[in-house]
């Protein structure tokens, strides 16, 4: 059986992929401070010293995870030589090193943290250790950055509509762990960089689908990046890095995850909203797609059982999963202004049409909504004839006047 | 093999004749799950019309120009599987569908029936005296409504084995009454159909529930397994379900049959072989049987189109219940001496309405409203061409599989637009506007009218049938679906493919 040392298995990410590689048969080793559940082993380490080579005796991987974030001068020196000799010692032993580096590694970063990783890279492919560069984690249990957003959403009753919109690259902490183990079982990737991020996604956004996930309404209000750093200058030089203005640099100059960004093979970051969602499909969220559907379709809420059956046949197909329309398009209306007709082999717009169809037949089928398809029983009334034409073609031109807005919405969705 | 129209109608006269008949179906048979009560009625009140309307699988959803009764969640069993359990291979141009139950797809149509004049006949009008006789008999048993003394009597030719017309909705009225109105070129009947108008036999007469795209739970509208079902209790009948016939080997006195089924693999020997199993499937097995690999033959079909009629007059009002199956039928003639074309009129009542939202120019929020107030004042017409102005083909490969490859006839487009213009002209006359946009030609093959592939001959080739229906490329094997029609003019087609069927048996019953 393979062994797998692990810096930071306490950590949010090292958690995740502890119990990743243990249900795919390794025995994970924790190598840090204290013993890690889940792990078989503990071998005490710290980043402050230099590890000796013993450390890695009898492993087959190393991932190395942990990091300095308190951001202060000492630490980053000292974060920078324990990388370099646990790479020294893995390259010696023959084992693949994966290093967890990040989007932000860059000569000329903005925060200290940012050029501290990128030095760390630079020393390490060397030694031909895998570096792997995550997008934002997010997902699973609450911690780190995302357990700090999370709790942002919770607390403030209005968020910060940063502009301009920093761009993020969102990714679920179990798809990171995949990636990561991944790398562990392909040494012969070493001496390069990839990429574990999904497909970019604006600051709101991402504050929408948290907000979504911590089921509290989210109200925003635009806030110039500008206006922010000053007082967080200042706020820094009393409460230190936790509240400077080098994170607000950083997020707003964070690189850009190119769409052919190298990623490990084999490897692949799941859809958004699924990075800040739990993995497992909910039925929620497809009952809020059901509801949304019917919104769009006849302007009225449907009873919990055409929403229901909505998911019954959903679930057997194949594509079951969630659209999340309510922030991929906004309002029903903006969903009811796509054009029903124009020619696509966008599968996502295909999938939409079906569903949109599905909707139609169900509701159609639903006593309580039949009056939105049959006048009931009486004489002729050509007025109320006349008004359902009239209402139509407004309904259309409306639709017609929101189609550009709804097209670009759903043309720009990650 | 096969229980669909034409296999039931010849086993039916070899039973009348003490001729010993062994049925085989490749599927099951077919419990039909029709709904009872009136659409309008259960639309309103109906908790459970999603399970008849759409299932509880996935339906298939999508706006192809197909029939909504394909779409029809019951049928799902009769339809699923016909291309992979027959080896049929259908290019990407043609709209195959077919039936794996018993009755065939019988359990599925929608009652036109008709006669054929003696041009229509081709061959077998040499024989004419013969299918009268049959066309008798397969009335009588069937059970046809529409009788009426209209431009279309003698084009049907059945008046005389019918019961009279089925009452026509408030929309059709207002046509029937204007149609003196009407110019030469388009003549205006009363539909011909397979249903009884009165309580008879042990089936009920139709009510007008307007259920029929569902199936009829009174039994009004007939269909094969009626009389499957009488086969089955026959003493001298043995019907085998699930027995799929996948080769037809001629050795020098009799045909080898192979078939499949739950129990394995076995070949029949047999003297004579009657193929019913549809055209296409028939076909395949006569082309494989003979050897005929790579050597492609013609497959007729009825090109046709739909469209939709509004009736001003009628703007503003609410629906009533009607029949859901052709009320009207018109013959057209687009050009002096050209095969005319054939359609029918129907309400708009018994289609669900999100056939039409999905296929409207428009958002479905504009289209609902819209669709509210006009289609209880329009009609749905469907109109066919012949079957000489469809251009498909069939072959079979070395690994026995059937390949159809389908163009359009080059002529057609001109077809539909002139079908269009008339049609839009003269119903003008009667107070009735064809939408624009809402003449939709309907996918090649859709009209499920496959036929005339190995067809009837006075001086078969070996790949003809004779007059007997004998497959001179495959003796002992008789042909008696729409394989073997000489000819496929516009009108509906299965009772003659029924008399037809009835002929033959007959004929093999005397040399018995």
């Amino acid at each position: 059986m393979n062994r797998l040392g692990l810096t930071g298995a306490s950590g949010y990410i090292g958690q995740a992929l502890c119990r990743l590689a243990a249900s795919h048969g390794w025995q994970v080793v924790a190598l840090g401070r204290g013993a890690v559940q889940g792990c078989i082993e503990w071998r005490p380490a710290d980043l402050r010293k230099v590890p000796e080579r013993a450390l890695l005796a009898g492993l087959d991987a190393v991932v190395h995870l942990a990091a300095n974030t308190q951001g202060d001068h000492m630490g980053a020196d000292a974060e920078y030589q324990f990388a370099v000799a646990l790479a020294r010692h893995a390259q010696a032993q023959g084992q693949c090193l994966v290093y967890c580096s990040s989007q932000s590694a860059d000569k000329n970063a903005p925060s200290a943290y940012g050029r501290s990783k990128f030095a760390i890279e630079t020393a390490l492919l060397s030694a031909n250790a895998i570096v792997v560069r995550p997008g934002m984690v997010l997902g699973g249990q609450p911690g780190g950055l995302f357990g700090a957003l999370l709790g942002l959403v919770r607390q403030l009753p209005i968020l910060p509509d940063l502009r301009p919109r920093p761009m993020l690259w969102p990714v679920h902490v179990d798809s990171v762990a995949e990636a990561f183990l991944s790398a562990a079982m392909q040494p012969e990737l070493g001496g390069q960089i990839f990429y574990a991020a999904g497909g970019a996604v604006s600051f709101k956004e991402l504050l929408q689908a948290l907000a979504w996930r911590a089921r509290v309404s989210a109200r925003f209000a635009p806030v110039p990046l500008l206006a922010l750093r000053l007082p967080l200058r200042v706020a820094g030089r009393f409460f230190g890095a936790r509240c400077s203005a080098e994170r607000l640099d950083s997020l707003a100059r964070l690189p850009i995850i190119s769409a052919q960004a190298q990623r490990i093979p084999g490897w692949s970051p799941g859809t958004w909203p699924q990075a800040v969602l739990r993995r497992r499909e909910s039925n929620r969220a497809l009952l809020e797609e059901a509801a949304h559907l019917c919104q769009a379709a006849i302007g009225a809420r449907a009873p919990l059982s055409l929403l229901r059956r909505y998911v019954q046949h959903l679930r057997v197909r194949d594509n079951a999963h969630a659209l999340y329309l309510p922030w991929q398009l906004g309002s029903p209306l903006m969903l009811a202004s796509l054009d029903p007709m124009s020619p696509t082999r966008d599968p996502a717009l295909l999938e939409l049409r079906w569903r949109q169809h599905l909707m139609w037949r169900l509701i159609e089928v639903e006593p309580t909504l039949t009056d939105a398809f049959l006048y009931p029983a009486g004489p002729p009334q050509r007025l109320r004839a006349v008004r359902d034409v009239l209402r139509a073609g407004w309904r259309e031109l409306s639709a017609r006047l929101r189609r550009p807005f709804a097209v670009r919405r759903f043309r720009s969705r990650p | 093999m096969g229980t669909g129209p034409a296999g039931t109608s010849a086993a039916l006269a070899l039973l009348e004749r003490g001729v010993r008949v062994h049925l085989l179906e490749s599927g099951a048979a077919f419990a039909s799950e029709a709904p009872q009560g009136s659409l309008l009625d259960l639309r309103f009140t109906s908790t459970q019309q999603w399970r008849w309307q759409l299932g509880p699988a996935a339906p298939s959803v999508g706006a192809g120009n197909v029939s909504p009764k394909l779409r029809v969640p019951a049928f799902r069993t009769l339809f699923d599987g016909y291309a992979q359990l027959n080896q049929i291979d259908a290019g990407a141009g043609f709209h195959l569908t077919g039936a794996i139950a018993g009755g065939g797809l019988s359990n599925a149509w929608g009652c036109g029936v008709a006669s054929f004049d003696p041009d229509e006949l081709g061959a077998l009008a040499d024989v004419a005296a013969e299918m009268r006789q049959s066309y008798r008999r397969v009335s009588q048993r069937v059970g046809l409504s529409g009788a009426s003394d209209d431009a279309l009597r003698d084009y049907f030719g059945l008046d005389q084995h019918s019961a009279p017309a089925l009452p026509l909705d408030r929309l059709h009225t207002q046509l029937w009454e204007r149609r003196t109105r009407l110019r030469a070129g388009l003549d205006l009947g009363r539909a011909r159909l397979a249903v009884r108008a009165q309580a008879s036999a042990g089936r009920q007469g139709c009510n007008q529930c307007g259920l029929c795209l569902w199936g009829c739970a009174r039994g009004a509208m007939w269909s094969a397994a009626m009389d499957l079902a009488a086969i089955c209790a026959h003493p001298l009948a043995t019907v085998e379900f699930g027995a799929h016939v996948t080769k037809l080997e001629h050795t020098g006195d009799a045909t080898l049959v192979h078939v499949q089924s739950a129990h394995g693999t076995r070949i029949i020997r047999a003297q004579k072989v009657l193929l019913a199993a549809g055209t296409i499937a028939s076909t395949r097995l006569a082309l494989a049987g003979m050897k005929l690999v790579n050597q492609p033959i013609r497959l007729q079909s009825n090109p046709m189109a739909a469209f939709l009629l509004f009736l001003p007059r009628q703007f503003g009002s609410t629906r009533e219940a009607a029949s859901g199956l052709a009320q009207l039928s018109f013959r057209l003639r687009l050009q002096p001496g050209a095969e005319p074309c054939f359609g029918n009129l129907f309400s708009t009542g018994a289609v669900p309405m999100h056939e039409f939202i999905t296929r409207m120019p428009l958002s479905g929020r504009a289209a609902l409203p819209l669709l509210r107030s006009l289609l209880p004042a329009c009609i749905v017409g469907n109109v066919f061409f012949a079957g000489a102005r469809s251009a498909h083909e069939i072959s079979v490969n070395a690994a026995g599989r059937a390949q159809i490859s389908s163009r359009q006839e080059p002529s057609m487009r001109e077809g539909f637009q002139q079908a269009h213009a008339a049609l839009s002209r003269q119903f003008r006359r009667l107070g009735a506007w064809l939408l624009p946009g809402s003449f939709v030609p309907g996918a090649p093959g859709a009209d499920l009218h496959y036929a005339s592939t190995l067809p009837i001959a006075r001086h078969p080739s070996s790949r003809e049938c004779s007059l007997a229906g004998q497959l001179q490329g495959l003796p002992g094997v008789y042909l008696l679906d729409g394989a073997s029609l000489p000819r496929l003019p516009a009108k509906a087609h299965t009772l003659t493919i029924m008399a037809n069927a009835d002929r033959i048996a007959r004929g093999l019953a005397v040399d018995n």
